[in-house]
């Protein structure tokens, strides 16, 4: 396996804050994995840091590992293709970085399906875009998506109409058209169904059979039914990592969950 | 354009060239050089005038209604537009009137003679007889109109490339572009600016080679290129919208952040509209002051763009139809208002004369209007039309 995104050593200061300490981290291809920790420990500004939206004070964010051999030295030499932290929020979004925001953010004015085509992975430059049209393959593209995201009988209809839970799996769809490597996921299953949690459950496993995901929620119960490695975040610290059994056993996380 | 566009959008299309054409049409046949006179040449021009403003209020319609940023601005554009046509009708009358009168001396003009001639004419009245640097293409047609394009073009490039790149948004980017507005109008009220400070530019309604129509020939025919032109423009724009590039547009007015985050660079969308909808404005401008015969900083002042956006609000944004609507409504009810036409109404102590208390009135009607339609009044009219059903 190869490794598809490396945090190292990061920090952030907002105001004499350190909303993250010295934290590192990494995700593989094709893995899921899972960030918990309570409010405040600094999950969503781990999220704008791969994203681009803050940058840190300290750290390296590095994306897509590659292993070059040179024929001068007769060996493998580790290059990383990205330097995310030299990127805006759009170049890292092109890269193939997909991010779902806590709140479900669709345009809530326009269809399901105008909602898709808008993030198809093309060619973004407006002059490129003014003649833009849909090919068939697609329209096949995102009726599979469609599907996937359990939204094919609301194809035409308003965004805005869709249920809490819905918002959530557009939103996922959006991502899913844009052919992401990685996708950043903030807690998915805030304000859903008994029912709608199983379903994103089965969204989430099923994406990460051939793409990396990393699903950030403090519910645990959701956490357990992924089935994939968490780590714990307190106080932008990494606090225990493992698999949802060890950590949930674990001291310092049953105290920072029910303690104090 | 593309399949984005339905079969109800072309419709829509054929609807408008039709009603513009029988608009046109209908002023032709009751104007007073090619019809029964119904409507006088003023009238015409007014119309005419009219017309121009719906195409600023086009543009106006696209940048806020559709992307979303209120820039109160566009009237700078507007009167930029004016001015760089305004320099060419201008030099050019003053050349002939200035050779024409010199026939009568013995020895033709020298080119210096005839430059200092046409400089004490022009500047004369801000105490200079020299030809500024900028209007060094004012002898020319075609450099002029290149300039009605490219000078607006330019400044808003600069001005939105410098504020979108620092994410100016909201209130405060509105606050910026009425700052931008404002410096321009007071540069242009001075008397070095070369464009004759707060005299403006005057007799452009006299068309250089032309006189001999006479205006109520060259008013009809600047009412026509002005309909040609909202028409080509409100074609442009519908099928703008009905693109992809409209889905994206429209998308950054509902949430910035999420199209930034599809890998879209948000910054040059808004700086592709803010200069594409700049550059009509300014095409408007530059047919409007031939019409209205004088520019003069005056018509720059912040307060003109921010009528703009009052006008868009009024006739209901995000439609394109409302904002002609609310362009034309206002602007020609104004114009009667405060032409002294309407009657003055007496409550014994109190006299409402119409020409200052114009701006009470908008002020009520616009307060009206939002309370009972958020869609401004073309919103309004959708809901008696569907309530009556």
């Amino acid at each position: 396996m190869s490794t598809l995104l490396k945090v190292e050593k990061i920090s952030v200061t907002f105001d004499g804050f350190k909303a993250i300490n010295n934290l590192s981290y990494s995700i593989e291809k094709s893995e899921l994995k899972a960030i918990i920790g309570p409010n405040g420990a600094g999950k969503t500004t781990f999220m704008d840091i791969i994203t681009g939206q803050t940058k840190p004070n300290e750290g390296k964010v590095l994306f897509g590992k590659r292993e070059v051999w040179l024929e001068s030295d007769q060996k493998y030499q580790t290059i990383w293709e990205e330097n995310l932290l030299s990127k805006n929020e759009s170049q890292i979004a092109l890269l193939g970085i997909g991010r779902k925001f806590q709140r479900p953010t669709v345009f809530e004015l326009k269809s399901v399906f105008e909602n898709l085509t808008i993030s198809l992975k093309k060619n973004r430059n407006p002059f490129n875009v003014l003649f833009q049209k849909i090919s068939n393959e697609e329209y096949e593209k995102i009726e599979k998506i469609l599907n996937e995201i359990n939204l094919d009988i609301e194809k035409n209809r308003v965004a805005g109409e869709l249920s809490h839970g819905q918002k959530q799996w557009l939103e996922i769809g959006m991502l899913l058209t844009q052919d992401p490597k990685l996708l950043l996921i903030d807690e998915p299953a805030a304000g859903m169904t008994v029912n709608e949690r199983k379903k994103t459950v089965q969204i989430l496993r099923k994406l990460s059979s051939d793409k990396s995901v990393i699903v950030v929620e403090h519910d645990m119960e959701f956490v357990k039914d992924l089935e994939c490695e968490v780590t714990v975040l307190h106080e932008g610290k990494i606090l225990a990592e493992g698999s949802i059994e060890s950590v949930s056993s674990d001291k310092n996380v049953v105290e920072v969950y029910l303690g104090r | 354009m593309s399949n984005y566009i339905s079969n109800i959008a072309h419709r829509h299309m054929l609807i408008f060239i039709i009603a513009i054409s029988i608009f046109s049409l209908f002023v032709t046949f009751l104007s007073e050089p090619y019809g029964n006179g119904l409507i006088s040449t003023s009238f015409v021009k007014t119309l005419g005038k009219t017309v121009c403003l719906c195409i600023i209020a086009l543009a106006m319609d696209i940048v806020w209604g559709y992307c979303g940023i209120l820039s109160l601005g566009h009237f700078a554009f507007f009167g930029l537009g004016g001015y760089m046509i305004g320099m060419w009708l201008m030099y050019e009358r003053t050349s002939i009137i200035v050779i024409e009168s010199s026939v009568s001396e013995l020895l033709p003009l020298t080119e210096t003679e005839l430059s200092a001639a046409i400089g004490n004419q022009i500047f004369g009245v801000v105490g200079g007889y020299e030809i500024p640097a900028i209007w060094m293409f004012a002898d020319n047609l075609l450099i002029q109109l290149f300039l009605v394009v490219a000078v607006p073009g330019v400044l808003a490039f600069i001005f939105g490339w410098l504020a979108f790149r620092s994410r100016v948004t909201g209130v405060y980017l509105s606050i910026l572009t009425q700052a931008m507005t404002l410096a321009l109008s007071l540069y242009l009220f001075q008397n070095d600016s070369g464009l004759r400070g707060n005299n403006g530019l005057s007799g452009l309604q006299n068309i250089p080679g032309l006189e001999y129509l006479g205006q109520q020939i060259i008013s009809i025919w600047f009412f026509w290129i002005s309909c040609i032109f909202l028409l080509i423009i409100f074609l442009i724009f519908y099928l703008l919208i009905h693109s992809k590039f409209g889905l994206i547009i429209t998308s950054i007015r509902d949430n910035e952040t999420r199209v930034r985050f599809l890998g879209y660079n948000v910054e040059i969308y808004k700086l592709f509209v803010f200069v594409l909808t700049a550059i009509v404005s300014s095409i408007a401008g530059a047919l409007y002051y031939p019409q209205a015969g004088i520019i003069n900083p005056a018509e720059l002042a912040p307060i003109a763009s921010i009528y703009l956006a009052v006008w868009v609000a009024i006739g209901g944004r995000g439609t394109l139809y409302g904002a002609m609507i609310g362009a034309a409504t206002v602007s020609l009810f104004s114009s009667w208002f405060t032409g002294g036409q309407a009657p003055d109404i007496s409550f014994g102590i109190l006299n409402i004369e119409w020409v200052n208390w114009w701006t009470v009135l908008l002020g009520f009607g616009f307060v009206v209007i939002t309370i009972f339609s958020e869609n401004g009044l073309l919103g309004l009219v959708k809901k008696i039309f569907v309530s009556e059903k």
